[in-house]
């Protein structure tokens, strides 16, 4: 699991070799994380205050993480406890724990959705934000909206699958990237997938190139293993899941080498179709619930479903759907805007097509 | 249709009448004046994608049957490089097995790195080649990487994959024009359609598929005014205070345009009324 940078976080170029135990390809599992303190942790990690009321931890909220947890390890006291003298008692337990459990998940989700930005704010394709003038009576600071480079960090994760949602997911990084020191990138590549590290090393090849002074910004890749092969049955696919899920984990706590304390978890986890990518996000709202990433100012989920479909979801934009976890949903089409309610953008890709 | 004369007749020397819309063949072209006089514009081009991940043995199967190198040999194909990905022995078979090939060189391989390369050679350029065709299968990271390079685009959905959306795909690319929906089974007609679609876009404008100038990959970074900015927006989500503040700035850019609308709509009425 040992990321793919050089000391000093500039472009790394080889993957270092990792010992065979702690390999990424799930040998070896990472050991769960500890509770409250993670919490604590985590809440602190940017050092920047927030406005009060802001934040999703309210009154109701904060009784609920510590609720959670207690009902783990209630129901594991009981059954401990109990199993030995009455199978009964150790059951009806058991049984109380797992609701109270179950009930504070649900709660839980169901106030992380409600606490999901608006979309309004993101205008829809590119050519129609204000940068386009130049003219003078313009307020000053005004064309640079928005502008994240006086943040003091920004970490950005990116989900790549298989061939052609990495080649898509490239293409919309390269759309959008401006050079910024304060930027790291991390990539998650399956575990069979050379491809996509082939790829990522030329894009930040290509960046390194245009920004010489390293204000292209840090990036480091992430190996994990897949959740899901191509044609892979659908009835094994969760389990592979639950393993991969297990290094994802690891991907997100692991800030990256190298940068400061802003880095802990990712401000955007984006994908755009691979089974892995739901994983990752669902390991990523997960955590949120558990109090790991204050959901207020970190792990913000954005599914951005493939160009290829046109008319109906693949299979992980239904799971997105359904499931809810997702900051922001994009698709690619307009039929399919129509079709799902969800917000149609214009990254750009087919803006070079020649119509003929 | 026009039929084009075969290869060797171009190969000689370029006619350089004028190009008139009626009796053009577009197998012999106008050089532009700066050519050489030896320079000789090579024949069109066919590179069949199957993709990486894969097999797709159907286009395979069709690509060496008689009726459709038949049809490139007619069209001014010269050569078919074949990207084959894991049928590439089998293929290799099949080819050796052919008895006739119509003029049609086919160069198949099983995978590359550099797709790019090879889809150029399909993109039609003043004075040095005539557009070609890439047959490929529906994945749109190839479609997508196809369309960049302005080669006329044949795209065949593999209807053993999971579900069908690569036939929607197809269909929308036919629907916005930027390629031509290939059936299994009528890929000939399909090249047929492309390149009629050649003669069409020439008579049309002056840039068209067979003049093209060299291939600029598009500038990077990308330009301000058209970066994707829903991630930077959503970082900002994270500080809600930053986030009040351009938002409240962004507003302010909107009512800037607004403003320079409206002077710039009074000036040209008021220029109107001068001139009357």
């Amino acid at each position: 699991m040992a990321p793919n940078l050089l000391p000093g976080g500039k472009k790394g170029t080889t993957d270092i070799p990792e010992p065979a135990s702690v390999s990424g390809d799930g040998a070896l599992p990472s050991p769960p994380p500890t509770g409250p303190e993670s919490a604590q942790n985590a809440t602190t990690s940017d050092g920047l205050s927030h406005p009060a009321g802001v934040e999703i931890s309210s009154n109701i909220n904060s009784f609920i993480l510590p609720l959670l947890w207690l009902s783990v390890f209630t129901a594991a006291g009981l059954y401990l406890l109990f199993s030995r003298v009455s199978f009964v008692l150790a059951i009806s337990g058991i049984t109380s724990a797992v609701a109270v459990l179950g009930s504070s998940v649900v709660y839980r989700h169901i106030t992380l959705i409600r606490s999901q930005p608006p979309t309004s704010i993101f205008s829809l394709p590119p050519t129609t934000t204000t940068t386009n003038n130049n003219n003078n009576n313009r307020s000053p600071g005004v064309s640079r909206v928005p502008d994240t480079s006086t943040l003091p960090a920004v970490y950005l994760l990116y989900v790549l699958g298989s061939g052609g949602h990495t080649t898509e997911m490239l293409a919309t990084i390269r759309q959008s990237f401006r050079p910024q020191a304060n930027v790291h990138r991390r990539y998650i590549v399956t575990s069979g997938d050379t491809y996509s590290r082939t790829a990522v090393q030329q894009l930040e090849a290509q960046i390194a190139e245009a920004c010489p002074g390293g204000e292209g910004g840090t990036y480091d890749i992430f190996r994990a293993t897949r959740a899901r092969r191509v044609h892979q049955s659908l009835y094994t696919a969760p389990f592979t899941a639950l393993v991969s899920a297990l290094c994802v984990i690891d991907a997100l706590r692991s800030g990256p080498i190298g940068r400061g304390e802003g880095f802990g978890y990712p401000h955007v986890i984006t994908t755009n179709g691979p089974g892995s990518g739901f994983v990752v996000c669902l390991v990523a709202h997960v955590m949120k619930m558990l109090g790991m990433m204050t959901p207020g100012d970190r792990g913000r989920v954005v599914f951005i479903e493939t160009w290829a479909h046109t008319n109906t979801l693949s299979l992980t934009g239904k799971l997105f759907w359904w499931s809810g976890i997702a900051d922001l949903f994009c698709v690619q089409h307009e039929q399919l805007a129509r079709k799902t309610g969800k917000k149609l953008v214009d990254l750009g890709l087919t803006k070079n097509a020649r119509v003929y | 249709m026009s039929q084009t004369p075969a290869l060797s007749d171009a190969a000689g020397g370029i006619d350089t009448s004028p190009p008139l819309a009626a009796n053009r063949d577009t197998k012999r072209q106008k050089l532009p004046d700066n050519s050489y006089n030896n320079n000789t514009v090579r024949g069109r081009r066919c590179f069949v994608t199957i993709g990486a991940t894969a097999g797709f043995r159907q286009i395979l199967v069709e690509i060496i049957q008689p009726e459709f190198l038949q049809c490139l040999a007619s069209h001014g194909f010269d050569v078919m490089e074949v990207q084959c990905g894991p049928d590439y022995t089998w293929f290799q078979t099949q080819v050796a097995a052919l008895t006739n090939n119509h003029g049609i060189t086919i160069q198949p391989f099983d995978y590359t790195k550099d797709m790019k390369s090879h889809m150029l050679e399909c993109r039609g350029q003043a004075g040095v080649r005539l557009a070609g065709c890439i047959i490929s299968h529906a994945g749109s990271g190839t479609i997508l990487e196809a369309l960049r390079y302005g080669a006329p685009l044949v795209v065949v959905p593999n209807p053993t994959l999971m579900d069908n959306h690569q036939a929607e795909l197809a269909e929308e690319c036919e629907r916005q024009n930027w390629a031509i929906y290939g059936h299994l089974g009528g890929l000939s007609e399909a090249v047929a359609k492309s390149q009629e679609r050649i003669v069409q876009g020439q008579l049309l404008n002056l840039n068209h598929l067979d003049n093209l100038p060299p291939y600029h990959p598009p500038p990077f970074p990308v330009p301000a005014g058209e970066r994707v900015q829903l991630f930077d927006w959503m970082v900002l989500t994270c500080y809600p205070e930053e986030l009040a503040r351009q938002q409240h700035l962004k507003d302010l850019g909107a009512v800037d345009d607004y403003h320079q609308n409206r002077q710039e709509e009074e000036k040209e009425e008021s220029n109107r009324l001068q001139v009357d």
